[in-house]
C-alpha cells in the first residue's frame, strides 16, 4: 500500500482532514518552522509555524495518529560554520528543545551533523535528505555508516530500475521518492538552488533578497527544450505499482509552500492511481492548471520581480507508457534522446509559436536581472514566493 | 590549439619555462571571495595589480574567482556592486580570463562583460555529462565562455567522449585532483574548501581527507596527451617541484605518472606517495 510523508504548510486543517480520510496511508509530516537558525530546502520570506506552541498541538495531534513529524534541517550551505564549537552548541540546544517538544525525527543534509548528530543522541532518528543527491547502494551505505534510519533517495535514481532494484536487495531501510517534482535531469542547477533556498530559510546577520532565479531556469529550459519535461525524473500516478512491485512503497509527496487544497488532491491522486492527463497540475515546478489557452499579458516585464505568467508558460502534461524507461537500459544521460522527444511529441500540449513567445520574454527578462538597476530594484521590493494552488 | 591552465609562480625560471599555450592562474589578496576558505590558505601566494598588470604583457592571466555558494549576498546592492568592482578591477589589471562558477555571476559576465573578458567554468558548477549542456543552452549568450572545467566526479572516458561531442567550447580536464564518485563526500569536500574561512576548518578537512581515502580516485579520462583538450594542473599554493614535475609528465605524455596534489596540500608533504602506495 502506497504511504506518504506529507508536506506540512503550517494549516493544521491539513493534519486534521488528511488524517480523517487517508490515516492508513500517512507515513509522517516533515517540515520547520519557515525561519529557524539553520535553514532548510524551502526558502521563506516568514515563518510557517509562528512559535513553539503551535508546534507542539502538531506534534500532540500527530502523536495521537501514532504519526511522526520529521523536522528538516536540510540547509546544504552551511559554509564551515558546523564546524565551530558555537554552531554546534546552538544546533544541539535547539535539537534537544525540539525532542522536548515531541520530535523524534530529524533530516539533515550534511555528512558531519549526520554523525555528529548520532553521536550526540543516538536514540533520535535521523532521515537523510534528497539534497544530499543519494544515487547508489554505495553512497546510501555510506550514509548508513554515518547513522542514518531513513533516506529520500535522490530523483535521478527514479527511471533507473536496476539500481533501484540493487539498493533495495541490499537493505530494508525506510526509502522514499519524491514523485511529484519536475526534476530536470542531472540538473545543473540544483546546487545553486538548495544553496540559495538554504541560506535564505535561516536567521542571518546579513539580510539577502530571494527571486526565482534557479526555477526561472528551469521552467525556461522545458520552454526551449519541452522534451526535458519526460526526460525529467517525476512518477506518473499510473507508475506507482511499479515502484511498489520492486520494493519502494514510501513516497515524499511535495510541497510545504502548496496549498491545503493542493496537497490533498495530490494526495487523492497518487492513491487512485488512475489520472493520465493534467499532471502538470500536481507537478512541481508546475503546480497549476495549463495557461497555454490564456492570452498572453503584454504588461512591463519590469513592473514585478518574477513576472510570472508572462515567463512560465504551462504545458498540459500527460502520462505515457513508456516502458523504456523502466525496464530497459534506457541512456541517464539523455541528452540527444529520441525516445523522450518522442514522449514530447504524443505527450504535451506545448503551442509552438508560444512557446518561442515565452521564449522571448524570458530573454528579455534575463538581459534586465544582471542590471544594477534590477539588484536595487529586487532589494527594495516584496519579495513573493510562489505557492501550489 | 588546446590550452595548458597553470598557477603563476613569480619565478623567472618558471615562467621561462612554461609552455606558450599556457594561461597562469593567480589572484589578488582582497576581493569579494578572501573569506573563502581555499583563497584564505593561498592568500601569501597571491599578486598585486602592479604585478598583474605587468605579467599580463607578457602571459595569459587567469583570475580565480570560483567560490560557488555566498549565503546569497551576490544578490544584495552590496554584494552586487563589490563584484562588479571585481571584475572592472580583474579587466583593468590586464587578466583576460576568470575562473568561475557561481551561475549568476557567470550569467552576470556573459551579459554584462562578453567584450571584456574571457569566462573558463570552474569544475564547481559540476559540469559532468553531456545533459550539462543545458545550463548554457538557457543562457542569453554564451559567446565569452571559452572553457569549462570537467567535474569529473561520476565522469569516465565514455560520458567524457559524449561530452566531447556535444559541448562546442573546449573542455579542460584537472589532471592532479583527487575525485570521488560518492557524491556525498565529492560535494562535503568541496564544500569545506569553497566555504568560509574559520580556525577549525583545516583539521576537519585534514581528518575528513584521511578518513576518507577509500572513496577517492584519480582521473581516468586521459590516457594521453590530447590536443583537442585542454588540461588544468596545480593550485596556487602547491609545491612549485611538484608542479613542475607534473608539467613535465603531461609534456612528455606520461599521463599515468601525473601526481594527485590534494594530499601535499592538506596533509603535508610527500603523503601523496605514501597514500598512492598503499591506500590505492
Amino acid at each position: 500500500m502506497i504511504k506518504f510523508a506529507l508536506p506540512y504548510n503550517g494549516d493544521i486543517e491539513l493534519v486534521n482532514r488528511s488524517l480523517l480520510k487517508y490515516s492508513d496511508h500517512i507515513e509522517s509530516f516533515f517540515g520547520n518552522l519557515g525561519i529557524d537558525d539553520f535553514g532548510g530546502g524551502r526558502a521563506q520570506t516568514e515563518s510557517i509555524i509562528k512559535n513553539e506552541d503551535e508546534l507542539k498541538l502538531i506534534f500532540d495531534r500527530l502523536k495521537l495518529a501514532d504519526i511522526e513529524f520529521n523536522y528538516v534541517i536540510n540547509n546544504t550551505s552551511l559554509m564551515n560554520e558546523e564546524f565551530t564549537n558555537e554552531y554546534l552548541d546552538r544546533y544541539i540546544a535547539f535539537v534537544k528543545k525540539l525532542i522536548g517538544l515531541g520530535i523524534h525525527k530529524i533530516t539533515l543534509s550534511n555528512p558531519f551533523l549526520i554523525r555528529y548528530t548520532k553521536s550526540e543522541i543516538p536514540d533520535l532518528k535521523i532521515s537523510a535528505s534528497v539534497n544530499l543527491k543519494t544515487r547508489s547502494w554505495e553512497e546510501l551505505e555510506y550514509l548508513i555508516g554515518l547513522g542514518i534510519d531513513e533516506a529520500t533517495l535522490h530523483y535521478d535514481l527514479i527511471k533507473n530500475f536496476a539500481e533501484l532494484k540493487r539498493i533495495r536487495s541490499n537493505t530494508n531501510l525506510l526509502l522514499k521518492l519524491i514523485p511529484n517534482d519536475l526534476y530536470i535531469s542531472n540538473c545543473p542547477w540544483q546546487k545553486g538552488h538548495t544553496r540559495m533556498q538554504g541560506s535564505h530559510s535561516r536567521n542571518s546577520r546579513i539580510k539577502t533578497p530571494y527571486f526565482s532565479y534557479y526555477r526561472n531556469k528551469c521552467v525556461n529550459i522545458r520552454n526551449i527544450r519541452p522534451e526535458e519535461i519526460y526526460i525529467g525524473k517525476w512518477i506518473s500516478p499510473v507508475d506507482i505499482p511499479k515502484y511498489i512491485g520492486i520494493g519502494y512503497e514510501n513516497f515524499k509527496l511535495l510541497d510545504r509552500l502548496a496549498t491545503t487544497e493542493w496537497i490533498l488532491r495530490s494526495i487523492e491522486i497518487y492513491v487512485e492511481q488512475k489520472r493520465e492527463s493534467h499532471l502538470e497540475e500536481i507537478l512541481g515546478t508546475y503546480g497549476s492548471k495549463s495557461n497555454i489557452d490564456t492570452e498572453i499579458s503584454n504588461n512591463d516585464l519590469n513592473d514585478e520581480i518574477y513576472p510570472r505568467e508572462q515567463l512560465e508558460l504551462i504545458p498540459e502534461i500527460s502520462h505515457i507508457n513508456n516502458k523504456a524507461w523502466y525496464f530497459t537500459n534506457h541512456n541517464n544521460d539523455c541528452m540527444h534522446c529520441s525516445l523522450c522527444q518522442k514522449a514530447a511529441d504524443d505527450g504535451l500540449v506545448f503551442p509552438e509559436s508560444k512557446r518561442h513567445q515565452f521564449i522571448q520574454k524570458n530573454q528579455i527578462w534575463q538581459s534586465q536581472i544582471t542590471k544594477s538597476s534590477y539588484i536595487r530594484k529586487l532589494n527594495s521590493g516584496r519579495i513573493q514566493r510562489i505557492e501550489y494552488k | 590549439m588546446s590550452k595548458i591552465l597553470l598557477p603563476l609562480y613569480i619565478d623567472e625560471h618558471y615562467l621561462a619555462s612554461v609552455p606558450a599555450n599556457a594561461i597562469l592562474f593567480t589572484r589578488f589578496k582582497n576581493d569579494y571571495q578572501d573569506n573563502c576558505f581555499l583563497f584564505h590558505e593561498i592568500q601569501e601566494y597571491t599578486i598585486s595589480q602592479e604585478e598583474s598588470e605587468k605579467l599580463s604583457k607578457k602571459y595569459h592571466l587567469c583570475y580565480l574567482y570560483d567560490m560557488f555558494h555566498f549565503e546569497n549576498r551576490e544578490f544584495t546592492i552590496e554584494g552586487y556592486e563589490e563584484i562588479n568592482s571585481d571584475i572592472k578591477n580583474i579587466i583593468s589589471s590586464g587578466f583576460k580570463y576568470i575562473l568561475v562558477s557561481n551561475p549568476y555571476i557567470i550569467e552576470l559576465l556573459c551579459n554584462e562583460y562578453s567584450g571584456g573578458i574571457n569566462v573558463i567554468v570552474s569544475s564547481q558548477l559540476e559540469i559532468n555529462s553531456s545533459h550539462s549542456k543545458i545550463f548554457f543552452d538557457v543562457l542569453n549568450s554564451t559567446s565569452n565562455i571559452s572553457h569549462i572545467i570537467v567535474s569529473q566526479n561520476h565522469l569516465h572516458k565514455k560520458e567524457f567522449d559524449e561530452m566531447k561531442r556535444t559541448f562546442d567550447v573546449e573542455l579542460i580536464v584537472e589532471l592532479d585532483r583527487l575525485i570521488s564518485d560518492n557524491q556525498i563526500v565529492h560535494e562535503h569536500f568541496y564544500n569545506m574548501l569553497y566555504g568560509y574561512y574559520n580556525n577549525s576548518v583545516k583539521s576537519n578537512l585534514i581528518e575528513y581527507i584521511s578518513d576518507n581515502q577509500k572513496y577517492f580516485r584519480r582521473q581516468d579520462l586521459v590516457e594521453y596527451y590530447d590536443e583537442s583538450i585542454s588540461y588544468k594542473l596545480g593550485e596556487l599554493n602547491l609545491n612549485q617541484k611538484i608542479l613542475q614535475e607534473n608539467l613535465s609528465y603531461l609534456i612528455n605524455g606520461k599521463l599515468k605518472n601525473i601526481n594527485v596534489i590534494d594530499y601535499d596540500l592538506w596533509l603535508g608533504k610527500d603523503c601523496y606517495n605514501e597514500t598512492f602506495n598503499t591506500g590505492f
